[in-house]
């Protein structure tokens, strides 16, 4: 009895050891996991130049050695050739009614006709008719038609040919003759018969037409000519984002760069001349080329004269428009040749002239910005914030631009509902503290920023599928437009860490 | 990172079905005490070990209900009781789990020899409080500080294949010597593991330095390179791969036992003297630099940019880029000096005591424990002893044998408190086997300590004989 005793002890202590070993777990949970994280997220140094480079695509960014930074757009716009400001009458002619005749141009209605002029091409028809009952031989004389300093001289034979009367014609090259109509026409012409006896030649007169002619080379004073510039637009893309706010440039400069070849007076005038701006829509440009502008011209055949006109703020309402955000200027211009009070200008066109056009936009980074918002649209695809069930932002700024930036960042859905916001009142980076007097930021602006997201504004932006980030922009001392200058060694550098507190 | 929490948890509570060796001790009817002292010499000329389990856990720093909240049969993770319990750096938690095949002992006069198999699966861990606080509480309430997180962990799975001899010259001394060949598997070993964790209190910085270096054996190349191991963790798991291998480790253990007199037995031991030369598929794995992650670096002004977060992740991989070559190393077994006494109060009664230490990667983890057993008639042999070990605090230990004819039953852990109420504890064992014996000696020696079964049965005889005397002069 006692030993079953014993054994009954001893199993009933290894069953016990044994059921008690078994630790009963269905399931391990960590619901009262609680960690916070602090991550740093995203830092970024915001360079003057590059956020210029961001924003236009063919303008050019000027720094002097002052760091001072203008942006410039410059768009070559048309190019006029010669001939489409001076084209030669195409022909003219006359009978020759006397072995020498001197005939006024104007009667033969060559009165536009310049004073002289070099033919680039050009042919001369002859026509002669003999009633002689033998060889004619002829010379015809052209005093005003030059080869080389010489008169033109023609010696040609009418033949006889059994019954007359006997005609005789030809057609003359006159490629790089030259034209000197600075004086009456002269024309002779001397003929003898097979006996030595000089004729005079009635009945059928003789005749002579120039033909085909264009010049290469011509001179002298001119009626006005008018003539039509292109009319067309460019695109500004300075200003492509989209902008909001007031900025106000303290010497926007617009200007245009007349390349002239042409030696004669010539007046470009706006017909029309607009602006197309973001915030105020169409926009009349008011400037010196209202009235008309005659362009200085080279005084010598091949040079080159530029000729700018600028419109600024005393000339132009450029200030408005440039303020207004343009995206495109319209010009429509005519151009006048020799317009009125220049007829007693000598001036010269040349076939190779032209007259170019450049437009050129200086914006000196100077002045003032108010309430100047640029806006960045991210769509969300993934909301990887919907594992947090708290967050807190921590912004680092320092700031060498003399502008101070709010932001604000907007949760929302597809359809651009906002379903929270980042911060209750714009969030706010504060500027370079001081200007000196060359305008110059000199103490950089140091800002820390907590943007807290508790679990209700989690809650709200659960289903958010964009993220809007609005920036603006103010000079120092807001709403009162304090000139300030931007340099281009200007800095905002940004540090962005993120404390986490994730669900279970 | 909570993840981490359930592989603590997973290891933990596997581990809690083991034991921390240290009963094998008080139990001298069993062989498997030649573990502990090979000058142990059975009274059984044929002993044969059955195939037997011994599991082995402690977990220095805390107590499983200090790390959870219980609720029903849902264990909630709340380890503030448990970080407050750790040390700084050294929180060390490990298991070993040993399987042995088959065991065979056979005595021969003043000699006994032996051999046996088995299979040792020893994981050792090794973290700071640090990298508790960081998985629990994330590295926000440590912005400012640098935070120690680099934990240490060592793995090793090897045959021991072992010859033990034992000699008694005299009726006072007994020694004894295993000879253990060593055929490692897979092995981990972690030199260095410094990883410090920096967050910068302006927006957040992260800054890591490493210094971890790390061999393997018998693991696939690319563990720990972004490349991976193409999901072979192993490097090899076929059944004849798993026999041989070139990784040959040898180990010693020393034992001595001096029979003062009919009550006082005093042993000595020293084991797993020992290392295992790993020169199989061995990789070191080396991270060592400094890297500080501020953020991605963004350009607003570029619209084709895409702010990926995924991009901090790779990052951070980027700081524990590993670089891999093929070197050997050494690994040493986990080496241990025991002293043991036992004062024989009667036939039925035992006292002992024992003083120990054992090293588990160079850490020292010395224990004490004070014995008591009693031989419950012939058949049964219960103790009980209350331990004090450095690593894992006072235990209460039991053991216990059962002997039938020729099969001897033992079961034995060293916390019984833990057994009983494992999520009080931090550590224990629990060894359990069948062993046949046979040929008992019938002339045992003079001064040999009998079994506590034989003295019961010798007590029995003397008291029937004091009695039959009594009755006879009576008559």
């Amino acid at each position: 009895m006692n030993r079953i005793r014993l054994l009954s002890i001893t199993v009933f202590i290894v069953l016990l050891l044994f059921s008690f070993s078994c630790i009963k777990i269905n399931e391990v949970a960590t619901d009262d996991w609680n960690a916070a994280f602090a991550l740093p997220l995203l830092h970024t140094t915001v360079n003057m130049e590059d956020f210029l480079d961001s924003l236009q695509q063919e303008g050019q960014v000027d720094i002097d050695e002052d760091q001072f930074i203008t942006l410039n757009y410059t768009d070559f716009i048309f190019s006029e050739s010669a001939s489409n400001i001076f084209s030669l009458q195409p022909s003219f002619g006359f009978p020759i009614l006397d072995t020498a005749i001197t005939v006024d141009i104007d009667d033969i209605g060559l009165n536009d006709f310049p004073d002289f002029t070099r033919l680039k091409t050009g042919q001369l028809q002859i026509d002669f008719s003999s009633n002689e009952i033998a060889d004619l031989d002829v010379e015809l004389q052209i005093l005003n038609l030059q080869l080389d300093g010489e008169p033109f001289i023609y010696q040609f034979t009418i033949p006889f040919d059994g019954a007359p009367p006997s005609n005789f014609q030809t057609t003359i090259d006159l490629a790089g003759y030259a034209l000197d109509f600075s004086s009456d026409l002269e024309v002779r012409y001397i003929a003898f018969n097979g006996l030595g006896e000089r004729v005079w030649l009635i009945g059928d007169f003789p005749n002579l037409n120039f033909i085909n002619l264009d010049y290469s080379y011509v001179e002298g004073s001119f009626q006005p000519i008018n003539f039509d510039l292109p009319l067309d637009s460019f695109e500004l893309n300075f200003f492509e984002t989209d902008f909001e706010g007031m900025i106000d440039l303290a010497d926007p400069q617009l200007s245009f760069r007349f390349r002239n070849s042409v030696g004669i007076p010539l007046m470009v005038r706006a017909q029309e001349l607009k602006a197309e701006t973001q915030q105020a829509g169409r926009i009349d440009f008011m400037s010196p080329l209202d009235n008309g502008y005659t362009i200085q011209f080279p005084s010598v055949a091949g040079l080159n004269v530029v000729d700018t006109l600028t419109f600024n703020v005393d000339n132009s309402n450029i200030d408005e428009v440039v303020n207004a955000f343009p995206n495109k200027v319209i010009y429509d211009l005519e151009g006048i040749g020799f317009p009125s009070g220049t007829q007693n200008i000598r001036g010269f066109i040349s076939d190779t002239s032209s007259f170019d056009v450049e437009l050129d936009i200086e914006l000196p980074l100077e002045g003032s910005v108010s309430q100047f918002s640029y806006e960045i649209l991210t769509e969300v695809e993934e909301n990887d914030l919907d594992i947090a069930k708290e967050v807190e932002f921590k912004l680092l700024s320092v700031n060498d631009f003399p502008l101070e930036a709010g932001v604000q960042v907007f949760f929302e859905d597809a359809d651009g509902k906002v379903l929270d916001k980042l911060f209750p009142n714009m969030g706010t980076i504060p500027a370079a503290s001081r200007v000196n007097l060359a305008g110059r930021a000199v103490t950089p602006g140091e800002g820390e920023l907590f943007a807290p997201l508790n679990e209700n504004k989690l809650d709200n932006i659960r289903d958010m599928q964009q993220i809007r980030v609005v920036i603006t922009l103010n000079t120092r001392n807001d709403n009162t437009l304090v000139e300030t200058k931007i340099f281009s060694d200007y800095e905002l550098e940004l540090k962005l860490g993120m404390r986490i507190t994730p669900e279970n | 990172m909570k993840y981490i929490f359930t592989i603590i948890l997973t290891f933990s509570i596997h581990g809690a079905f083991a034991q921390h060796e240290m009963s094998l001790f008080f139990m001298d009817d069993v062989h498997q005490a030649q573990r502990v002292n090979p000058s142990h010499i059975m009274p059984h000329k044929f002993n044969l070990a059955l195939p037997s389990i011994g599991l082995d856990y402690y977990n220095s720093s805390f107590r499983l209900v200090d790390f959870f909240r219980k609720e029903g049969t849902t264990w909630n993770v709340d380890p503030d009781e448990a970080i407050s319990r750790m040390d700084a750096t050294n929180n060390r938690i490990g298991q070993h789990t040993r399987l042995e095949s088959l065991s065979l002992a056979l005595r021969f006069g003043k000699w006994q020899i032996s051999g046996w198999h088995a299979i040792n699966f020893e994981t050792h861990g090794r973290y700071p409080r640090n990298l508790v606080e960081f998985a629990w509480y994330g590295n926000d309430p440590y912005i400012g500080d640098t935070l120690s997180i680099g934990p240490a962990f060592d793995m090793k799975t090897y045959h021991e294949w072992a010859l033990g001899t034992a000699f008694q010259p005299n009726d006072k001394w007994s020694f004894g010597v295993n000879l253990k060949l060593l055929v490692g598997l897979y092995a981990i070993r972690t030199m260095n593991s410094d990883i410090n964790v920096h967050t910068d209190p302006e927006y957040y910085q992260l800054t890591t330095q490493t210094d971890i270096r790390v061999y393997t054996s018998g693991l696939s190349s690319g563990l720990f390179s972004d490349d991976g191991t193409d999901g072979d963790v192993l490097a090899f798991t076929e059944a004849a791969d798993l026999i041989i291998r070139q990784n040959l480790g040898f180990a010693v253990d020393l034992g001595a036992t001096y029979q003062y007199n009919d009550q006082w037995t005093f042993r000595a031991s020293a084991t797993n003297l020992g290392t295992i030369a790993w020169q199989d598929t061995t990789y070191e794995h080396t991270s060592k630099g400094s890297y500080t992650f501020d953020g991605v670096e963004a350009n607003p002004f570029d619209s084709d940019e895409e702010i990926d977060f995924e991009q901090v992740v790779d990052t951070i991989e980027q700081t524990f880029e590993f670089a891999e070559m093929n070197n050997t190393f050494n690994t040493p077994l986990s080496p241990g000096i025991f002293l043991h006494a036992a004062y024989r109060v009667s036939d039925t009664y035992e006292l002992g005591g024992m003083l120990s230490g054992r090293w588990y990667n160079g850490q020292f983890a010395p224990a004490i424990a004070v014995n008591a057993k009693r031989a419950l008639g012939k058949h049964v042999n219960v103790g009980a002893f209350l331990g004090y070990r450095l690593m894992t605090g006072a235990n209460l230990g039991f053991h216990t044998d059962l002997n039938f004819g020729g099969f001897q039953t033992f079961l034995a852990t060293d916390d019984l408190f833990t057994i009983l109420l494992p999520d009080y504890g931090r550590g224990t064992n629990v060894r359990f086997g069948i062993n046949i014996r046979l040929g008992r000696n019938g002339s045992k020696s003079k001064g040999k300590a009998m079994s506590d079964a034989e003295k019961a049965l010798e007590k029995e005889k003397k008291e029937k004989s004091i009695l039959d005397n009594f009755y006879n002069r009576k008559n």
